[in-house]
């Protein structure tokens, strides 16, 4: 899963957003990481409800526009599980990887 | 946002979401609009150049969606349609527009030997092309037919005629023939079921100008090459090729590129348009130059042979290798909106 559909489907976690809400939620969640621009976010929402991770929960008109708003399905919330218990190991890899290189050198140090 | 900006950044948001395709534009076309309103700042008038790059992109992905969705045979259906006129367009145009160009640059010094021929030719392209598109057999087959039929007349007729002119018109129209009774082969068994293609005029229009360009590319690379083609023969001879033929290849350099990343079989089209003539020269030119008398000369059959059958095996090639990303990709192409 690519960065932008990460936090695509983590901006949906606390509840349905529309396109907008999405894009900032998104940045925010990154820490500013994550700039989504229009033309990407509907492009990565085409392709998440296509695949059944994303659905359209309402609809309401602002201004005189159509505004949509999206929530995760349950295999959205799966599929975004999965991938962060997948990065979450990664991660331990190389940090509990690292605290034990540092802990081996300061035994070999207090040895010495 | 100033109230003053309010329409000028509204007409210049929807003028960027005709990037989108119009189905898609119907579903989805405000809400996008409402999202790239939101991030613009007040007092702008056009989207910051990231979104507007954004919007341009994911229409053209939409696109190339929504184009790639139609299904493979379809889609090869429509290309070969496509090409087939092309290559019909391309003899058409050349004979019009050569002498149009002529008269008002050298003042009706260059002479077409087969203009009237390629009139009713023009006329039966455009009805052949109508035909097509609206996918109506029979609209397909008569004028097809009718080339076909008018072409081996004027053959017979002019075949124990040894005058220049007549040997020139005796050989082309074989060809055109030719061409006829390919695109009766092929086209009628193609429009069985083919509606209307989802291509812009734009595109189709622009097929025999790819078509016209490589032809002038290869007749400047090989200069012995001439198919039959009164406009490049036109533009090789009078010198109007070189200034401009830098000018003239870029346009359709980009147009390739686009049709790249949205569709490719307005590409695979005009490679098609392009090897047909090119194939049936090759076949007419071989049997030629087997009985040493080649279709445009009896000195030319050594000089053309390996052009011709460069240019027929180059494009064809290159469709086959855009067939498979075709095909590759249909397979990989999430469902599309609208």
């Amino acid at each position: 899963m690519r960065e932008p559909t990460y936090f695509v489907l983590a901006a949906l976690l606390r509840g349905p957003l529309h396109g907008y809400a999405i894009m900032k939620r998104a940045e925010e969640l990154s820490g500013g990481r994550v700039r989504l621009a229009t033309g990407t976010l509907y492009t990565a929402l085409d392709r998440l409800t296509a695949e059944g991770h994303v659905e359209l929960v309402s609809e309401e008109t602002v201004s005189g526009r159509m505004r949509r708003s999206y929530g995760l399905t349950e295999g959205g919330s799966a599929a975004l599980r999965a991938e962060a218990v997948r990065m979450a190991e990664a991660a331990r890899l190389v940090i509990e990887g690292g605290a034990e290189k540092k802990a081996g050198l300061a035994r070999k140090l207090r040895t010495t | 946002m100033t109230e003053l900006n309010v329409p000028l950044l509204v007409r210049h948001a929807k003028l960027l979401l005709r990037c989108y395709p119009p189905a898609y534009r119907a579903h989805r076309g405000e809400e996008i609009l409402d999202t790239l309103l939101e991030t613009t700042r007040p007092g702008r008038g056009w989207p910051p150049a990231r979104e507007v790059a954004s919007v341009i992109g994911g229409g053209l992905r939409a696109r190339r969606a929504a184009n790639l969705s139609q299904g493979f045979w379809s889609s090869l259906r429509h290309a070969v349609i496509l090409g087939i006129a092309t290559a019909m367009i391309a003899e058409v145009s050349a004979a019009l527009v050569g002498p149009l160009a002529s008269q008002i640059l050298f003042r009706g010094s260059f002479s077409v030997p087969y203009g009237p021929a390629s009139i009713l030719l023009g006329i039966g392209v455009a009805v052949t092309i109508a035909g097509a598109w609206s996918g109506r057999r029979w609209i397909v087959a008569i004028p097809v037919a009718a080339a076909f039929g008018v072409s081996v007349a004027y053959y017979a007729a002019t075949f124990s005629d040894t005058s220049t002119n007549s040997a020139e018109t005796a050989s082309l129209l074989p060809l055109i023939g030719m061409m006829g009774l390919v695109a009766l082969v092929l086209l009628t068994p193609l429009t069985r079921r083919a509606g209307r293609p989802p291509l812009s005029l734009l595109w189709f229009a622009c097929s025999p100008v790819l078509v016209y360009v490589a032809d002038l590319i290869l007749t400047r690379a090989a200069p012995g090459f001439h198919d039959g083609m009164p406009l490049v023969e036109f533009a090789a001879a009078s010198g109007v090729v070189s200034p401009y033929e830098s000018y003239l290849s870029l346009a359709p350099l980009v147009l390739a590129l686009c049709w790249l990343v949205t569709d490719v079989r307005p590409l695979l089209g005009a490679a098609v348009g392009f090897a047909v003539p090119n194939a049936i020269s090759t076949i007419v030119n071989i049997g030629g130059y087997v009985s040493g008398d080649g279709l445009f000369g009896p000195n030319t059959g050594s000089l053309m042979l390996i052009p011709t059958l460069v240019a027929t095996v180059i494009p064809l090639a290159f469709a086959a290798a855009l067939f498979w990303l075709l095909r590759h990709r249909a397979r990989n192409v999430p469902p599309t909106i609208g």
